[in-house]
C-alpha cells in the first residue's frame, strides 16, 4: 500500500473511522497472517494473532499518529504477539530463522505477460523457492511485502549489514539461475 | 563474499543505501559483464512483478468478522462518537450569484473511438460501486453508473483501459507497459500512480485527480503537448476543449470557454478529499452548491433532483454522507438550510419552505 494512503489511513482511524481499520485490515491482514504462521505455524493460532495485533492499533487509537512507521509497527506488534503465543504453548521462546517454514514464493505474472518462456519463468521461481530458509523470508519480506531493509533488520533482530549479505546471496543466486539463458531479445 | 562483489552492490542499491562512488563502480561492473548486466535488467522487470505466497486461501471475510465483534465488545466509553456521522459544518447559506458556478454550456462530442478491442467490460447501476481488479493487478474502484472497458493485457502486452464515469485507479507500475486511460477524448498515463477520473458521458467538464505518482494527460490529436499533474493536484477540463486550446486560467473572464484549471486538493473533514472519498464509501461536500451536490446525489442514490427554486439550488453545503437513506439526508441537509422536498417514485422536488 501506498505510504500516504497509509498516513491518511492511520489519521481517520486516530479519529475513530472503523471503515478506516478495516482497510487497512484488508490491506496488511494476509502479509501479518504470513508472518504470524513463520513463528506459529497454526493457522487459527495465526488469524488470532492477526486479530490481536488490529485490535492493540484500534485500542491505541488516541497515539496512533506519534507512531512513524505503522507498517514496520505492525509487523513487530505481530512478531512479539506471536512470539508471546509460542511461549504459552509450547514453553519455547525462540524463533530460529533457519528453521523458518515459508510455502512457495511465485512471480504473480503468466510467462505472456513477461513475454518470457514458461522454462525461465520455472526457473526463476525454482531458485526463488531454491534459497535457504532465512535468506527466503528477508527477501520475501523485501521484495513481496515491500519492508526497507532496515525494517526488516529492526523485524527480525539482525544487523542491516546481514540482511544486505542475505539478499546479495539472493540476487547473486537468481542471476546465476538465468545466465546464459536469456533470449537475444532480452539481452539488448 | 567480498566487501564490494558485484551483488553486494545490487543488495546496496536495491536498499537504496548505495554511494555515488559505489553506483558508478557498479554500473562499470554490469556493463563489462555483458551476460550478468543482461540478467540484471531482465531480473528487474520480472521482480518489479507482484509476488505471490502459494498458501492455502484465507478466509479474510471471517477474519474480520471476527475482529469487529471484540472491537465492539471492547468499545466501552468510546463508542459514542460513531452515532455522530453527520458533520453538517457551517452551511450558511450563502447564496452565489449566478453565473459564477455556471456550468460551460458545451455540447459534448462523442466520444472518440479508439482503435484497440476491448474485449471485456465492467459496469454499475446507478446507486452502486464495485471494487475490480485488472488481470495486471492495478485495482480500480468504479463509482455508480460508471463503465470502464479493457482489452486482454496478457494477450496484447499493452495496458488500455476506456472510461466513461468515474473510477478511481490504483496501477500496478510497469515501466516497460504504461498505463493508459482514454477518457472523454484525452488520454491518461501513469508514471507510478493512485488517480481519480471523472469524465461521465454528458459531463461538461473533464477532471482527473491526482493522489500519489505522477500522471500525464495528453490529447491523442496533439500527441508532443502534454500536461503533468503532480500529487494532490486536480486538473478541471471543458468537455471537447483540445490541450492545443487550453489557456491557463484567466482570473476574471468567465466568458472563455477553452480553459483548464489546476488546482490543489483540500483535505475536508477527517482527512477524505472530496474527489476522492466515494472510494471509501463516503460522499464528501465541501461548501458546494445545492445543484452540483444534487447531482452526485442523483448517481449515489439512483433518483432524479430537480429545484423549483433558485435560490436554494445555489446555497451551499458541506457534510459527509455515509450510510444514510436519501430521507435521512435530506432531513439532516433541512437543520442547516429550511427547505422542502417532496418525493415520488425516484423523483425528487424541491422547493423554498
Amino acid at each position: 500500500m501506498l505510504q500516504d494512503h497509509t498516513k491518511h489511513l492511520q489519521f481517520r482511524i486516530a479519529g475513530g473511522d472503523e471503515s478506516a481499520l478495516r482497510e487497512l485490515y484488508e490491506c496488511w491482514s494476509g502479509q501479518l497472517f504470513q508472518l504470524a504462521m513463520t513463528i506459529i505455524r497454526s493457522r487459527p493460532l495465526a488469524e488470532e494473532i492477526v486479530e490481536d495485533v488490529f485490535l492493540r492499533i484500534w485500542q491505541q487509537r488516541s497515539r496512533l499518529e506519534q507512531i512513524e512507521n505503522l507498517k514496520s509497527y505492525s509487523y513487530i506488534l505481530t512478531r512479539n504477539i506471536s512470539i508471546d503465543y509460542l511461549r504459552k504453548t509450547s514453553g519455547k521462546r525462540i524463533y530460529n530463522l533457519d528453521e523458518v517454514q515459508l510455502p512457495p514464493l511465485l512471480v504473480e505474472a503468466t510467462p505472456e505477460e513477461l513475454m518470457i518462456s514458461a522454462e525461465l519463468l520455472k526457473k526463476i521461481n525454482l531458485a526463488i523457492n531454491d534459497l535457504p530458509p532465512k535468506c527466503r523470508l528477508i527477501f520475501k519480506l523485501v521484495k513481496m511485502d515491500g519492508l526497507k531493509y532496515r525494517d526488516v533488520a529492526l523485524l527480525l533482530n539482525l544487523q542491516l549489514k546481514t540482511v544486505e549479505t542475505q539478499m546479495s546471496i539472493a540476487l547473486k543466486r537468481l542471476h546465476n539461475a538465468i545466465l546464459f539463458q536469456l533470449p537475444a531479445a532480452s539481452r539488448q | 563474499m567480498s566487501a564490494n562483489s558485484i551483488w553486494r552492490l545490487m543488495a546496496r542499491k536495491d536498499s537504496g543505501d548505495i554511494t555515488p562512488a559505489e553506483r558508478e563502480t557498479l554500473e562499470r561492473m554490469l556493463r563489462e559483464n555483458e551476460p550478468v548486466g543482461a540478467a540484471h535488467a531482465f531480473l528487474k522487470r520480472i521482480l518489479g512483478k507482484k509476488l505471490t505466497l502459494a498458501e492455502q486461501p484465507r478466509d479474510e471475510e471471517a477474519g474480520w468478522k471476527s475482529l469487529e465483534q471484540r472491537l465492539h465488545a471492547d468499545a466501552g466509553p468510546e463508542a459514542g462518537h460513531r452515532l455522530r456521522r453527520w458533520v453538517m459544518a457551517a452551511a450558511a447559506a450563502v447564496l452565489v450569484t449566478t453565473g459564477l458556478w455556471l456550468y460551460f454550456s458545451l455540447a459534448s462530442p462523442d466520444i472518440a473511438k479508439k482503435d484497440f478491442r476491448a474485449s471485456n467490460e465492467v459496469s454499475t447501476q446507478p446507486g452502486s460501486r464495485s471494487k475490480i481488479v485488472l488481470p495486471d493487478g492495478t485495482k480500480v474502484w468504479l463509482n455508480s453508473g460508471s463503465n470502464l472497458s479493457y482489452n486482454d493485457f496478457s494477450r496484447t502486452g499493452i495496458r488500455e483501459v476506456t472510461l466513461k464515469g468515474e473510477a478511481f485507479f490504483e496501477v500496478v507500475h510497469d515501466e516497460a507497459h504504461p498505463f493508459v486511460v482514454h477518457a472523454s477524448e484525452l488520454e491518461i498515463r501513469d508514471i507510478g500512480t493512485a488517480f481519480e477520473v471523472k469524465s461521465y458521458p454528458g459531463d461538461t467538464q473533464f477532471e482527473a485527480t491526482l493522489i500519489e505518482g505522477a500522471i500525464e494527460i495528453t490529447d491523442p490529436r496533439e500527441p508532443e503537448r502534454k500536461i503533468l499533474l503532480k500529487p494532490q493536484e486536480k486538473i478541471t477540463i471543458p468537455v471537447g476543449a483540445t490541450l492545443q486550446e487550453i489557456k491557463k486560467h484567466p482570473q476574471d473572464d468567465h466568458e472563455e470557454t477553452t480553459l483548464y484549471t489546476i488546482a490543489r486538493i483540500k483535505p475536508v473533514h477527517g482527512g477524505l478529499f472530496p474527489e476522492t472519498a466515494w472510494v471509501q464509501n463516503t460522499l464528501v461536500f465541501d461548501n458546494e452548491p445545492f445543484a452540483e451536490l444534487a447531482r452526485k446525489m442523483e448517481r449515489w442514490y439512483n433518483v432524479k433532483i430537480s429545484f423549483s427554486d433558485t435560490v436554494i439550488s445555489q446555497t451551499r453545503f458541506s457534510g459527509i454522507i455515509r450510510n444514510e437513506t436519501i430521507d435521512q439526508a435530506m432531513q439532516a441537509m433541512q437543520f442547516s438550510v429550511p427547505f422542502r422536498y417532496h418525493m415520488e417514485g425516484n423523483s425528487i422536488r424541491i422547493s423554498k419552505k
